[in-house]
């Protein structure tokens, strides 16, 4: 075990850097879209609000792993072949942005549409009304559902080492083959997760508390 | 879509190992959800009634359990308790597995559901001579259930979805042997459709049912 340490900090700690950077893609990826998307389910008209509802709810009702065999099989299936981390990277941020449009969604729908209203008889352009009402509201009750979701996102980037992308499971397995120290190698993997997630959570569980506002418990749910 | 042509033929041949893993499936799920319901409910009744040192140890369970993914806990069983003379089998490492890692889920939301009834409601089952199992069983956790089943339905359904990793150790539930119908068929499209829907239905099944309880618990 402890001969072995010096070859396996470096391989495991270049396994969770690989996490690292496919979580961050992810997270960063999915805001973007998940908040153009929850834009366009308030305001997209009927047809797009049922679209994304049916795209939200085969995400959330499927496993992960099968969507992202999805990406990894179908794609090929139309000549488009992408590195197993891309297509990884691909599959993660569709469901993290139609995850995320969810709870932007619930956050815009929180704000009374009163305030809305308000602001436009007041002369707002639509624009002015969304960015300087309905966002700053609306952001305060997105933002504790946000950093669950990024967690959340952190740790569901281990089920792609089921398709082989070199991130920190798939490295910490192949090591646990060739030096079979299973028990000490999935120790320290834990706590190396536990050491990445545990303050995004204790963060997440901090701005519940302190953004709480009227309607917030709902939003988050 | 193009020039595809859809061909199901293959895969409804298979339907008898369809009907297994789905059977695998169930299996794993209604273990794993029977087991994570427990634990999670015995860890937040421990943390609410018996004092400092249990509500320390269980915030120390929840932690070590939501701050790594469910294949840590896996790979943790499968591959690492051997070397303690353990040998749990790749079925009970992935149910042990899960139930560990969403009881702490259920126990934060069983502590919610018992922080929502009233103290007055225990004390009143005690001075009418109930024992502290009776009044837990009988009075306080039937009320703490109701409150927490909307959020209880969200960790089953997960659940479900989850028991999917399990193939990672080899259990032969549904996604497991979809990747093999995959490569035996080479019907990726057709079998991707049939097996995300068996999901979709499984979850939406669970899901609706739990619905109608909720519907039909009478609410005071």
């Amino acid at each position: 075990m402890l001969a072995e340490m010096p070859n396996l900090v470096p391989i495991l700690l270049s396994g969770m850097q690989a996490t690292l950077i496919l979580a961050l893609s992810t997270i960063l990826i999915g805001t973007c879209v998940g908040t153009v998307l929850g834009c366009l389910a308030v305001w997209g008209g009927a047809i797009i609000r049922i679209l994304l509802y049916a795209l939200v709810t085969i995400a959330r009702g499927v496993p992960l792993v099968v969507q992202v065999f999805a990406v990894f099989f179908v794609l090929p299936v139309y000549g488009i072949q992408f590195s197993a981390m891309t297509s990884a990277a691909i599959a993660l941020s569709v469901f993290a942005s139609l995850t995320i449009m969810e709870i932007v969604r619930a956050g815009i729908k929180a704000v009374s549409h009163e305030q809305y209203q308000a602001a436009l008889s007041l002369g707002f352009s639509f624009r002015d009304a969304l960015m300087s009402i309905v966002f700053p509201q609306a952001l305060r009750i997105m933002i504790p559902g946000l950093v669950n979701q990024g967690v959340f996102l952190v740790k569901a980037t281990s089920v792609v080492s089921l398709f082989g992308v070199t991130e920190f499971m798939f490295v910490a397995k192949e090591q646990i083959e060739r030096t079979l120290l299973g028990f000490e190698i999935m120790a320290v993997v834990w706590i190396m997760y536990t050491l990445i997630c545990f303050p995004l959570t204790q963060l997440g569980r901090t701005l519940e508390a302190r953004l709480n506002v009227r309607g917030a418990a709902q939003a988050a749910s | 879509m193009g020039d595809y042509f859809f061909h199901f033929a293959p895969v409804w041949r298979e339907l008898p190992a369809i009907q297994d893993a789905l059977f695998q499936t169930v299996l794993v799920a209604v273990t794993s959800i029977l087991l994570a319901s427990i634990i999670g409910t015995a860890a937040a009744i421990a943390s609410a009634n018996g004092g400092r040192r249990w509500e320390l140890a269980v915030v120390v369970y929840v932690e070590t359990m939501r701050n790594s993914p469910s294949l840590v806990k896996m790979y943790f069983i499968f591959y690492g308790l051997p070397s303690l003379g353990l040998f749990p089998s790749p079925f009970w490492s992935g149910v042990i597995a899960l139930a560990l890692h969403n009881g702490a889920y259920v126990c934060e939301i069983m502590r919610g559901g018992l922080a929502a009834v009233n103290r007055t409601q225990a004390q009143a089952a005690m001075s009418l001579g109930f024992g502290f199992t009776q009044t837990q069983t009988i009075i306080v956790l039937p009320q703490a259930i109701r409150h927490a089943l909307p959020p209880l339905t969200n960790t089953w359904v997960e659940i479900v979805k989850d028991t999917s990793l399990t193939s990672a150790l080899s259990v032969r539930e549904l996604f497991y042997v979809m990747t093999a119908l995959v490569s035996s068929t080479l019907r990726s499209f057709e079998i991707l459709i049939v097996f995300a829907a068996i999901y979709f239905v499984l979850t939406t099944l669970l899901a609706t049912s739990m619905r109608v309880m909720e519907l039909r618990a009478k609410w005071r």
